[in-house]
């Protein structure tokens, strides 16, 4: 593989607008209400007024070691060697469900054709090498970023971030606020 | 994640391999000596020989159910992978292709070459059966997110309940076939063995439910089994109808011999495999990474 690209979620700078989110299921045409390939997650921390909430926008993690491409049997989902990431060819799934049950992240969803679906870094959309994803184009406040993992290791740094844990080694640096607004 | 159709594969495919296993190790063993004990035994056990293939191909309708597209399931056999999903799939197919060889040679021209080869198609049937057995197990077994069912107990308690049933449907076959008088002193064996098994299954589940008890979160699934949602299902189908039931009968007709309650037994333990299946999918929880909650595992 040439270079693994990935994304840094910088939640020092994420609202929570949900325009990642947005942008995710007008782009690739996913209704309402059915499910999402990126989703805002929000964790609460303390006691009032000592209170720290923390926003985490992610999706697949594209992982370096993915569980899901090792247990599908009829290689659907592989991982490019391009950048890295893993995609999935719908047109070979056969919807055993394997990859959601592989997956620790509990990424993949099935459509209403029963077949698997993730996040493909906006592949799909023709995005070309060096343009960045829907939802990363899309955050207003710049809390995501995406590009060479190397280079997302050094953005996660500046800001005292690191890489989400896992053995499949996830391709996603993320940052947070170490303590809530009012004591830092 | 998982559904009634998986539950229901994993029973079938469990018991008609378990059946086939139990009564081609008795027939190729008869081909290298016969002592009056295992010729006995045939009695019940040879039964299996159809049974086994044919239930087996009933389960793989139940798997094939499952999938969103069936119709591309063939793919699994073109696709170079390891996955023990596609190493389940080929031993299935080679199961059932195998043993329905090995029937319609060894039912052609009685040849020494013919018997050969009949052995050699019964001998790799009999290979394949042993791992539909336990791949399942291990396949569900395999998933640290399931961390109740991530661990070795579970695919032995599969293949422990997978002999089980598979004895229960022999023994009910040979009493719906042959004459009582005939198979008796078969049926005396065939319960001791499946005594041994089943006391076995208990063990192993007694010491799942202890490690899970012990452990978090596979606490929140023994809590369920135990004395939570699941009790139900779990004392009356899986330690009442597939323990308690078919020792009870067993101990019974091995010292009466003539006694007929063995199909009651042989009957709860194909019933307590079924509810075993189930509540161990219904009382798994699967985690996220991400967020370390529960998420959707049944359904």
């Amino acid at each position: 593989m040439a270079v693994q690209y990935g994304f840094f979620v910088d939640g020092t700078r994420c609202v929570k607008c949900f325009s990642c989110e947005v942008a995710c299921q007008q782009w690739h045409g996913l209704k309402a209400g059915t499910w999402l390939r990126r989703t805002v997650f929000e964790t609460v921390e303390g006691k009032f007024p000592s209170v720290t909430r923390r926003f985490t926008s992610l999706s697949c993690m594209h992982c370096e070691d993915p569980a899901c491409v090792a247990v599908c049997p009829v290689g659907a989902l592989s991982k490019r060697d391009e950048d890295g990431l893993v995609v999935v060819d719908s047109a070979r799934c056969i919807g055993c469900r394997s990859c959601a049950l592989g997956c620790p992240f509990d990424v993949p969803r099935y459509r209403e054709d029963k077949t698997m679906d993730k996040c493909d870094g906006c592949l799909s959309l023709g995005r070309a090498p060096g343009e960045e994803p829907r939802c990363v184009l899309t955050c207003p406040t710049r809390a995501l970023h995406f590009g060479p993992l190397s280079e997302m290791e050094s953005l996660a740094s500046a800001k005292g971030g690191a890489r989400m844990e896992g053995e499949t080694a996830p391709s996603v640096f993320v940052a947070h606020r170490l303590k809530p607004i009012s004591e830092s | 994640m998982v559904n009634s159709f998986i539950a229901w594969y994993l029973f079938l495919a469990g018991m008609g391999a378990g059946a086939f296993f139990i009564s081609a190790v008795v027939d190729l063993s008869l081909r290298r000596w016969s002592p009056a004990w295992l010729e006995a035994a045939a009695t019940v056990t040879d039964g299996g020989m159809y049974l086994g293939p044919a239930t087996v191909g009933l389960g793989l309708v139940f798997l094939l159910a499952d999938l969103g597209y069936p119709e591309r399931s063939f793919q699994v056999f073109f696709t170079p992978s390891t996955s023990l999903l596609t190493l389940g799939s080929w031993a299935i197919v080679a199961f059932i292709g195998c043993s329905v060889l090995a029937l319609l040679v060894g039912g052609l021209l009685e040849t020494p070459l013919m018997r050969r080869l009949e052995t050699a198609l019964q001998v790799l049937a009999t290979l394949f059966a042993a791992f539909v057995i336990l791949y399942s197990g291990v396949y569900l077994s395999a998933f640290p997110s399931v961390p109740f069912l991530n661990n070795a107990l579970v695919p032995v308690i599969f293949m422990l309940s997978a002999l089980s049933t598979g004895m229960g449907m022999l023994l009910i076959f040979g009493f719906v076939t042959r004459d009582g008088e005939d198979v008796a002193p078969g049926v005396s064996i065939c319960l001791r063995a499946d005594g041994i098994t089943v006391a076995l299954k208990a063990i192993a589940l007694a010491a799942l439910l202890l490690w899970a008890h012990m452990s978090y979160p596979e606490s929140l699934s023994a809590e369920a089994l135990a004395i939570g949602r699941l009790a139900g299902l779990f004392w009356c189908g899986v330690v009442g109808a597939g323990i308690v039931v078919p020792v009870a009968t067993e101990l019974w007709c091995v010292r009466r011999p003539h006694s007929l309650s063995y199909v009651v037994g042989a009957g709860a333990a194909i019933a307590g495999g079924l509810c075993l299946r189930y509540a161990f999918l219904l009382a798994a929880v699967r985690f996220s990474a991400v967020t370390g909650g529960a998420v959707t595992f049944w359904g």
